[in-house]
């Protein structure tokens, strides 16, 4: 999975963001991406292959890794991460959209300030604004999401270390056995800890946009 | 290698702003943790589940008794150590970033000041940098001339916890490698779980090469303890010499860091109010002298020349080495016009204000060449 093209496309964004919406961005490349790439991918490499059944019939073992595992852990995380990111890109194109708007009035002769256009910082204000809290409230509604599901599916966090298959064609109750559980469930601990902080990221970087907007309006009435 | 690239380009930004045995220790993780990690090691453990292999046939047997040898693989163990040493780095990068913008900050304000003052003219100006610039760059650390980032104050702190908290995880790591299996890989591990019907012998793929690299990364591992101890002596014994040197400086009378705090009002105590013009006609017969006698004049020069002198002496000594001030003290005049009996500190006091400060054209100590 080609995780550069993300890197290069939030790059951008983190030049706009503020404070806490960089430390946001470092986590989710460093304890997350890069985890997922470089340690969670190796750990799940031979979960079919070595998905162990206590029984003989063809199919079974297929069929009793398919009931069990419906989405692998790393796919989830994989569309969590993509998920998560994309509301950054509303920013991005709203951002890309302010300059190309800029840059076409300076063309058509408009008086426009060369500095601030070549200045690349841009101010979260007015529909910026918007833009970046509803960014941030969708980026907390699709973690809270993906947490949900996490649970719903696997029920829990932890990885048993032996699953009973009644699915056809097995004959009877069959034991399966799950490669490395404890492995799969101290990884799985760990990036849902990642999450948790990335969710308090968020939540924060939120309640400072809209306390600072408010101490603005609170200034300018009075 | 291409995967650890999204920590290397952050590590890369913290090698620029790190003190020397910071850029070795960060050396060594590239290096010897990162690069043997990424080619070798991974190569190395590839096959230890499928070549595991058990004196069974019972099925799940294999599985249960990879598992309970191997609760995480000692690969997964190293990432997650070279990620947790590297995080304390990344922490004191962000509050060095956070300086550099409260500096620029700072100087588009001292712009725009500047600009207010030229507008508005008089001495404003001197009041408010002073206050600013004084207290933002004594706590910043920011060299113009290099544009590195000085490690004083409270970055220098954040630095020194970061070195703190790295130590702290790497002695915790290499316990835990201990802790769970101890320093050597056996060849053969003895299982007895369920549905294993009996004890089992297990035999581990690859026992002595694991071996070689496990010894490898302790050795780099307490390399690193060795490093980050020796930049903690380094920087405590930096710090432990700035506070002698601030200590030195507070002579007796005011120090310098406390007149940086002074509040305005305090400062204008300071200084006595100019004499008056009749106080300052000498002359019997009421002819009008001018108010700088030939005397006094030459007391403010000899007075000015031995500032100088010890100003000099001082920065040869490379004291304060970052913040540079160029600056003359004239000394108080007494209201009488006599001349100031000079105590024989008084010199080392840096940043008293002479009451001829409001006309004076010279420079001044709150004026920062940065």
């Amino acid at each position: 999975m080609d995780w550069g093209t993300l890197q290069a496309v939030l790059g951008g964004v983190n030049k706009h963001s503020t404070s806490i919406g960089k430390i946001w961005l470092t986590v989710l490349f460093i304890f997350r991406i890069m985890i997922l790439v470089v340690a969670a991918e190796r750990v799940w490499g031979d979960e079919q292959q070595d998905f162990v059944c206590n029984t003989l019939q063809p199919g079974c073992r297929n069929v009793c890794y398919d009931h069990f595992f419906p989405i692998s852990h790393i796919r989830l995380w994989a569309l969590q991460l993509i998920f998560v990111s994309t509301p950054a890109l509303l920013v991005a194109m709203h951002v890309a959209y302010t300059r190309h708007e800029k840059k076409r009035r300076f063309r058509n002769g408009e008086k426009i300030d060369i500095e601030e256009l070549k200045n690349e910082k841009i101010h979260i204000r007015g529909p910026l604004w918007w833009t970046y809290t509803s960014s941030i409230f969708f980026r907390i509604v699709f973690e809270a999401i993906f947490m949900y599901v996490f649970y719903y599916m696997y029920d829990g966090y932890q990885m048993p270390r032996l699953v009973k298959c009644e699915a056809w064609p097995c004959p009877n109750t069959v034991d399966c056995f799950v490669s490395r559980p404890t492995e799969k469930t101290t990884f799985t601990i760990f990036m849902l800890a990642v999450s948790g902080i990335c969710m308090m990221l968020n939540l924060a970087e939120l309640c400072y946009l809209v306390i600072k907007i408010c101490m603005k309006e609170s200034r300018k009435t009075t | 290698m291409g995967e650890w690239s999204f920590l290397g380009d952050f590590l890369e930004k913290v090698h620029k702003h790190s003190t020397v045995v910071g850029k070795v220790w960060l050396t060594v993780l590239f290096i010897f943790r990162m690069l043997v990690l990424g080619t070798a090691a991974e190569s190395s453990w590839g096959d230890e589940q499928s070549d595991f292999m058990c004196d069974t046939q019972q099925p799940g047997c294999e599985n249960v008794c990879y598992d309970k040898a191997f609760p995480i693989s000692h690969v997964r163990f190293w990432v997650l150590q070279i990620i947790f040493v590297s995080t304390p780095s990344l922490v004191y990068m962000g509050h060095a970033m956070h300086t550099v913008r409260m500096e620029e900050k700072r100087k588009m304000k001292e712009a725009e000041l500047e600009a207010q003052e030229k507008k508005n003219g008089g001495d404003t100006y001197y009041q408010q940098k002073c206050s600013m610039a004084e207290k933002e760059a004594k706590l910043s650390g920011w060299d113009e001339a290099g544009g590195q980032i000085i490690l004083r104050g409270s970055l220098l702190n954040t630095y020194v916890y970061s070195i703190l908290i790295r130590t702290a995880m790497e002695v915790a790591f290499i316990v835990g490698q201990y802790v769970l299996y101890g320093i050597f890989l056996e060849t053969l591990y003895i299982c007895q779980r369920a549905p294993c019907p009996h004890p089992v012998n297990c035999y581990v793929s690859r026992p002595t090469e694991k071996n070689v690299f496990i010894v490898f990364m302790l050795a780099v591992a307490v390399l690193s303890l060795f490093l980050s101890l020796a930049e903690l002596y380094h920087l405590g014994w930096k710090k432990a010499k700035e506070r002698c040197s601030r200590s030195y400086k507070a002579s007796p009378s005011t120090a310098p860091g406390r007149l940086e705090s002074a509040p305005q009002a305090d400062r204008a105590q300071m200084y006595t109010p100019p004499p008056d013009f009749n106080q300052c006609l000498s002359s019997p017969n009421g002819k009008f002298i001018s108010p700088f006698s030939n005397k006094m004049a030459s007391q403010q020069n000899t007075a000015n020349f031995v500032t100088e002198r010890v100003h000099s002496q001082e920065d040869a000594a490379g004291e304060g080495p970052f913040i540079k001030s160029s600056y003359v003290e004239s000394p108080e005049v007494a209201s009488e016009c006599a001349a100031p009996a000079f105590p024989e500190n008084y010199f080392n006091e840096k940043r008293r204000f002479s009451k001829a400060s409001r006309a004076s054209s010279k420079a001044r100590s709150d004026d920062l060449s940065v």
